[in-house]
């Protein structure tokens, strides 16, 4: 489950790998700041996302190729592999918070109140938030054509 | 996206950590299921291509430094259950599944002074001793499975009534592991009530009946 997540995330087998071990030495060292409010499931998905997002952030920029249709699919309900990595293409830009809420509900197929839980942000935050992001990538696809 | 059960939802259910809506959104809903048996089916790669061994050896070498530097003050032996963790979950990836069912199949090889727990990759033709431990008095059935063929009757004989258990019991019959390439996969299913043939191999694909355990192991070969 982690390195099915962290290969989706980074896109290749090595880094997956490398971050499934990171996740668990985490995961290990920070088990005193899980209280029990959620599943650990939910918890270890977290630790996965933001090592899996830091990881992306750390990478050199480079140009990325964007598929608007798939976009545009996953934007308005598909649910499609394929088309759910799309969405991973038009994150770079955004903010961290809203990078990890998009790959929640876009990526995982999370509703509302799954994404807040695991986050700890009211529903409607999180409402508010993807809402954004939709607008920003709807631009950001309407420039990209 | 929000009618439909999550990844992480479909994770949980796996590991037998769901909630009761799950299964009754998985036995209505043809799209969550076939998304069910791809995130099965990724697992399921994951756990042939892994080297649970060299990963967790990998997994202790990168936390070394952080143990020596007292920075987390991780404790060795949380360590070594992330080390077991990895390896149980390549001995026995499906056996996780159902919560709770207290290891209902148990494999064993014949050893100088009996029977030994199997351990590792399998040879084709070892000769593998089963042992049945049910939750209670009832009713079990066997399946196996070469590489990625469907489960067939192991015991008893598929127009034959389940085999009744009134307690642990070992197989009076020896398994041999065929050379088929792939993996070897055994199922086993106890139920309080009786159940029959086909009953049991549409729980093994979709979910147990209320009275019934499942577990299903793979067995990897060398």
């Amino acid at each position: 489950m982690v390195h099915r997540r962290a290969r989706r995330i980074l896109g290749n087998h090595e880094e997956a790998e490398d971050a499934l071990q990171e996740v668990f030495v985490r995961a290990i060292g920070s088990a005193k700041e899980f209280r029990g409010e959620g599943p650990a499931l939910a918890w270890i998905y977290r630790i996965t996302t933001n090592l899996c997002l830091n990881r992306l952030r750390q990478r050199a920029t480079h140009p990325v190729v964007v598929d608007p249709e798939a976009v545009d699919r996953l934007l308005a309900g598909g649910r499609k592999e394929e088309d759910r990595q799309a969405i991973l293409q038009i994150l770079a830009r955004q903010d961290p918070l809203t990078q990890e809420l998009a790959l929640y509900h876009y990526v995982d197929g999370m509703n509302m109140e799954e994404v807040a839980q695991v986050v700890g942000y009211s529903r409607k935050t999180v409402g508010k938030k993807l809402a954004e992001f939709r607008d920003e990538a709807r631009r950001m696809l309407g420039d990209a054509r | 996206m929000t009618e439909h059960l999550s990844d992480l939802q479909l994770d949980a259910h796996r590991l037998g950590q769901a909630d009761q809506v799950v299964p009754l959104h998985l036995e209505a809903c043809t799209e969550c299921r076939e998304r069910q048996a791809f995130l099965e089916a990724e697992a399921q790669q994951f756990a042939q291509d892994f080297d649970p061994a060299r990963l967790a050896a990998a997994t202790l070498s990168k936390a070394a430094p952080t143990l020596r530097a007292g920075r987390f003050r991780i404790p060795a032996v949380l360590l070594a259950a992330a080390a077991a963790l990895l390896l149980f979950l390549r001995l026995d990836p499906e056996g996780l599944r159902k919560k709770g069912d207290d290891r209902l199949l148990r494999i064993h090889q014949r050893g100088p002074g009996g029977p030994v727990a199997l351990e590792g990759p399998i040879s084709a033709g070892t000769k593998l001793l089963l042992e049945l431990h049910p939750k209670g008095p009832g009713w079990v059935r066997l399946f196996s499975a070469s590489g990625e063929g469907n489960f067939v009757a192991l015991y008893p004989e598929p127009t034959g009534p389940a085999w009744r258990l009134e307690g642990p019991t070992w197989l009076d019959r020896e398994v041999v592991v065929d050379d088929a390439p792939g993996p070897e996969r055994l199922a086993a299913i106890w139920c309080e009530g009786e159940f029959g043939q086909v009953e049991a191999l549409t729980m093994l694909r979709t979910q147990a009946r209320a009275d019934c355990v499942s577990m299903k192991v793979v067995l990897e070969k060398r």
